[in-house]
């Protein structure tokens, strides 16, 4: 079996809900919104590992939280990729040098080979983040208007102080250009992001994060501002990317059918958690959760003679501040049963790497 | 019934490089409660072509040639108070992005009886009477029109703006990217009430998308768009059984398709051309993996390939 190259345990990220004057007399307990409560996984090396789920459910946030975008609350993230080696090296020996770290304490932040990233100084985060990269949503947005492609690309060397001169930088600037199916990188150089098209600016965004030679990149939703004809051009750039340099991606979308086509393993969110967690195809043709099952069968089939039963779950998804007891799908489950609203189901598997949290699970193995 | 027919219609802008031709030639026609899908990339004029219908361009775009017939007035001579009188009683539209289209410091229902007072001409008792009927036909409780737009979530806000469409029971609505910023969870509640709607009210419609699944799913006529003109139409179920121009045959394949084998969609090389200098011939043929070179010389026109099933391509063979 593949290596991990990332494990995520029971990982949490509440935000505290600032309280009214009113409300702070009243009460003194502390609300949180629960964006991301109790979320473990774990990728393999060279792994497309796709999370799924509405707007709102904190796939999102899981991403970021992964590379401390935005701090945990809680769990624990490790990272085992090749290169926290050579970071581990910088990053001990800067600090034994500067008095500020015994080297006993730079070892505590190796687990078990891998590396505690929430262990991290968050001054350091910076290194570890030339190996993590993360891939935004918005092509339009997230380009700076005013740099040039070359500056966009060339700010992320300069700010990580790589490269020896301008030269060697350019070079740099170039193979990622070309890495990321920009070609010739010449001719793109030095333009400006609006003379580009959708697609291209995606491509931008993804040499953007090549540039740093990562190993483990999070994109989040790369291609659901894209048009659908050039989609699959920039999910194959991504496929390439895997193959030829050996990249793991942590997939975050709300399409379940670019899911299926793209991922290896898939991960189906709710209000914060994992339900359903599978081999995409297993999950897909045979999904457990009643959840998953809805979600596949709301997918919009590119057939009009496929008359399907939509399962068409009533309602919108509750608020995270006010996550509801036992199984927090139940309110909107077709099969809630009475146990469903007061306990939370545990995962179980139901094969040797799909595993689904359902009380209906439980009784069906009884 | 035909209900509106668009012959030839060509809508250009004047920008500063030069005559922009968004739609350039597009016919098509629409029968008295019939929802017909308006399909292609962004950018291939087919938000143009539907604000054209209500004359709603913006002050550099001009119909430049075309008619445009609905319910047998020429809509080219419809202007000033006789054009408001159509424009909500007879068609309306849902904007893409709609749900952020409601004013944020009015109240949902007053928002709502505004059209219904200007344009019956009846107190609001009766207008609020109506906009409960309309909450209740749309799915959501008449009890919430007094309640502000933020309070409600953006699936809701969408059926707000759906409910305000059809404030005046109009004919025709228009539905420019109706479920395009909404989960699919949502999404399929949308679908599901358009097309309920449709039924129910005996509604034409016109679903412009870049999503073929999801017009797939509620229209039964599909006209496909490229670079400013129709290059394919027929019924939905024709379309996607049987495509013809090699433009829908890509698009088709670019779908990812759930409950089909697990495999890469194909794509379509290239981009969109500038609709500022078209293309010389057929509009696809840089893009087009068919393109000989009579595609970049001639353009094709749009034949009649099957009963009722038209396309436009050099390499289509002509009924008879």
């Amino acid at each position: 079996m593949a290596k991990d190259i990332l494990d995520v345990k029971n990982l949490e990220v509440w935000f505290p809900v600032r309280k009214g004057f009113v409300e702070s007399l009243v009460s003194k307990e502390q609300r949180w919104v629960k964006a991301v409560d109790g979320v473990t996984f774990n990728i393999k090396d060279k792994e497309i590992f796709c999370l799924v789920g509405e707007s709102g459910c904190g796939k999102t946030t899981t991403g970021k939280a992964i590379l401390r975008l935005v701090e945990p609350t809680g769990g624990k993230v490790t990272y085992y990729g090749p290169g926290k080696e050579v970071l581990m090296k910088t990053m001990v020996k800067d600090a034994v040098d500067k008095g500020k770290m015994s080297k006993e304490q730079g070892d505590k932040m190796l687990v078990e080979g891998g590396l505690d990233v929430r262990a991290l100084p968050r001054g350091k985060m910076k290194l570890l983040r030339q190996k993590m990269q993360i891939i935004f949503q918005d092509p339009y947005e997230s380009l700076n208007p005013k740099q040039s492609i070359y500056d966009i690309i060339n700010e992320p060397l300069v700010v990580n102080n790589l490269g020896a001169n301008e030269k060697e930088r350019e070079n740099r600037v170039v193979q990622a250009l070309d890495d990321a199916g920009l070609r010739p990188p010449k001719d793109f150089m030095w333009r400006y992001p609006h003379e580009v098209s959708g697609g291209q600016r995606q491509r931008v965004g993804i040499a953007g994060a090549l540039v740093l030679s990562p190993e483990f990149l999070v994109a989040d939703e790369p291609v659901s501002m894209l048009d659908v004809s050039i989609r699959s051009e920039i999910l194959k750039l991504m496929l390439d990317l895997r193959n030829n340099m050996g990249l793991s991606f942590l997939f975050i979308t709300h399409d379940l059918s670019v899911a299926y086509v793209f991922s290896d393993r898939i991960g189906i969110m709710y209000l914060g958690k994992i339900v359903e967690l599978g081999p995409t195809e297993e999950v897909i043709k045979s999904p457990r959760h009643p959840y998953t099952k809805a979600l596949i069968s709301v997918v919009p089939k590119p057939d009009p003679r496929a008359k399907t039963d939509k399962i068409i779950l009533k309602g919108e998804r509750p608020d995270p501040s006010n996550i509801p007891s036992g199984c927090r799908f139940h309110p909107r489950c077709p099969f809630a049963m009475d146990i469903c609203k007061t306990a939370q189901p545990e995962p179980l598997f139901v094969s040797q790497e799909h595993w689904v949290s359902c009380h209906l699970e439980k009784g069906a193995a009884q | 019934m035909v209900l509106l027919e668009v012959e030839n219609l060509r809508t250009y802008f004047k920008t500063q490089e030069g005559v922009l031709k968004a739609v350039d030639g597009v016919d098509f026609m629409l029968d008295k409660g019939q929802a017909m899908g308006l399909a292609g990339e962004s950018g291939c004029g087919k938000t143009t072509a539907a604000l054209s219908i209500m004359k709603l361009l913006p002050a550099n775009g001009y119909i430049a040639g075309g008619k445009i017939t609905f319910m047998n007035q020429d809509m080219a001579r419809v202007t000033g108070d006789k054009l408001r009188a159509i424009r909500w009683r007879d068609i309306s539209i849902i904007f893409q992005g709609a749900m952020n289209a409601l004013n944020p410091v009015k109240r949902v229902g007053d928002q709502i009886t505004e059209p219904i007072i200007l344009h019956e001409k009846v107190d609001e008792e009766v207008a609020m009477k109506r906009v409960k009927e309309l909450f209740e036909l749309v799915g959501i409780n008449p009890n919430r029109i007094r309640e502000y737009p933020h309070e409600f979530s953006g699936g809701m806000r969408q059926r707000v703006m759906i409910a305000m469409a059809l404030a005046c029971r109009p004919r025709l609505v228009i539905c420019d990217e109706p479920t395009t910023a909404l989960d699919v969870m949502i999404q399929a509640q949308i679908l599901a009430l358009l097309k309920s709607l449709q039924k129910e009210l005996d509604l034409a419609m016109i679903i412009i998308s870049h999503d073929l699944s999801v017009l797939a799913e509620t229209c039964e006529y599909l006209s496909i768009m490229y670079a400013g003109k129709i290059v394919e139409r027929s019924s939905a179920v024709e379309v996607f059984a049987n495509p013809q121009h090699p433009y829908t045959k890509g698009l088709i394949a670019a779908f990812p398709n759930i409950k089909g084998a697990k495999k890469m969609p194909a794509s379509i090389a290239g981009n969109p051309p500038n609709l500022i200098h078209p293309p010389v011939g057929c509009r696809f043929s840089p893009r087009c993996y068919m393109a000989q070179e009579i595609c970049k010389q001639e353009e094709p026109p749009l034949v009649e390939v099957l009963p009722g099933h038209y396309a436009a391509c050099h390499f289509v063979k002509k009924l008879g």
